[in-house]
């Protein structure tokens, strides 16, 4: 555990410590750059989402929504190791999470309605209507998560911010 | 509040910068934090090394069908290490601020 007196001076002073801030500060800027998840991520995901909700209009639902989950898996597997990053974007940051919470209730304003209309009213295609749109929702919000990581992580937003 | 405290195992730069990073995920491949730093394998590893005999970063390995490859998370105490450095660092250029501010022109 010996390092050498260049590495680590321990120095003190004032500059040494300014400059130590603006390595952490440029260390996170260059993690930011790298959580930019490529578009077939968001587009995936947005797919697999719709393609669940449209399962369970059109009576497949048994194997659609696992088939969705199995494609969710796969995707954030592939995003990991495209990235070589490890993070759960959706609630990484307090920005990120505000996102996601926008989506989950947009979503769900969505997809209530028409379950009641789909399992209520026999409203044929309902929920494969509400599943397009929450699809669509998925991917314009999966980016905007991305942005608010890169955007608060540059700011030092991150779990040893003091 | 974190308690300011100045850590010699984090503070040596490329060890700092790791810790910056790691800190801001929940682990990154070795590959990437040694692109990112833009460090040869074996300063890496060197580096790791110091940092994992500290028990400030857990490496796990994975292999898979084309390649093998190392996954590093910062610890919980890597984490309060780096969060107490950081809280000094800021302490003492605070200080010199206060100071330089202070000081009869």
């Amino acid at each position: 555990m010996m390092e050498s007196s260049s590495e680590s001076s321990g120095l003190r002073d004032e500059p040494s410590a300014r400059a130590a801030l603006a390595a952490v500060s440029s260390a996170r800027a260059r993690v930011a750059d790298g959580i930019t998840s490529p578009w077939w991520y968001h587009v995936g995901l947005g797919l697999s989402l719709a393609f669940a909700l449209a399962s369970m209009s059109l009576r497949f639902a048994s194997f659609g929504v696992p088939g969705a989950m199995l494609a969710f898996f796969l995707l954030t597997w592939a995003l990991k190791r495209t990235t070589g990053l490890a993070l759960d974007r959706y609630s990484a940051t307090a920005g990120a999470r505000r996102v996601s919470t926008v989506h989950v209730l947009t979503s769900l304003a969505l997809v209530l309605p028409a379950a009641v209309l789909e399992w209520g009213f026999d409203v044929i295609g309902a929920l494969a209507v509400a599943g397009v749109l929450v699809g669509v929702l998925t991917v314009i919000m999966g980016y905007r998560v991305d942005e608010a990581v890169r955007r608060d992580l540059r700011a030092g937003h991150d779990q040893t911010a003091v | 509040m974190t308690k300011p405290l100045f850590d010699e195992i984090i503070h040596a730069p490329n060890r700092l910068q790791i810790c910056a990073m790691l800190a801001a995920v929940e682990s990154a491949e070795f590959a990437t934090i040694r692109d990112t730093l833009e460090i040869s394998d074996s300063a890496l590893s060197k580096h790791l090394k110091v940092l994992q005999t500290a028990r400030y970063v857990a490496a796990q390995k994975t292999s898979g069908n084309a390649h093998r490859s190392t996954w590093l998370s910062l610890t919980g105490l890597g984490r309060g290490a780096l969060a107490g450095h950081l809280a000094e660092l800021r302490r003492i250029t605070d200080l010199a601020a206060d100071f330089g501010s202070r000081s009869p022109r």
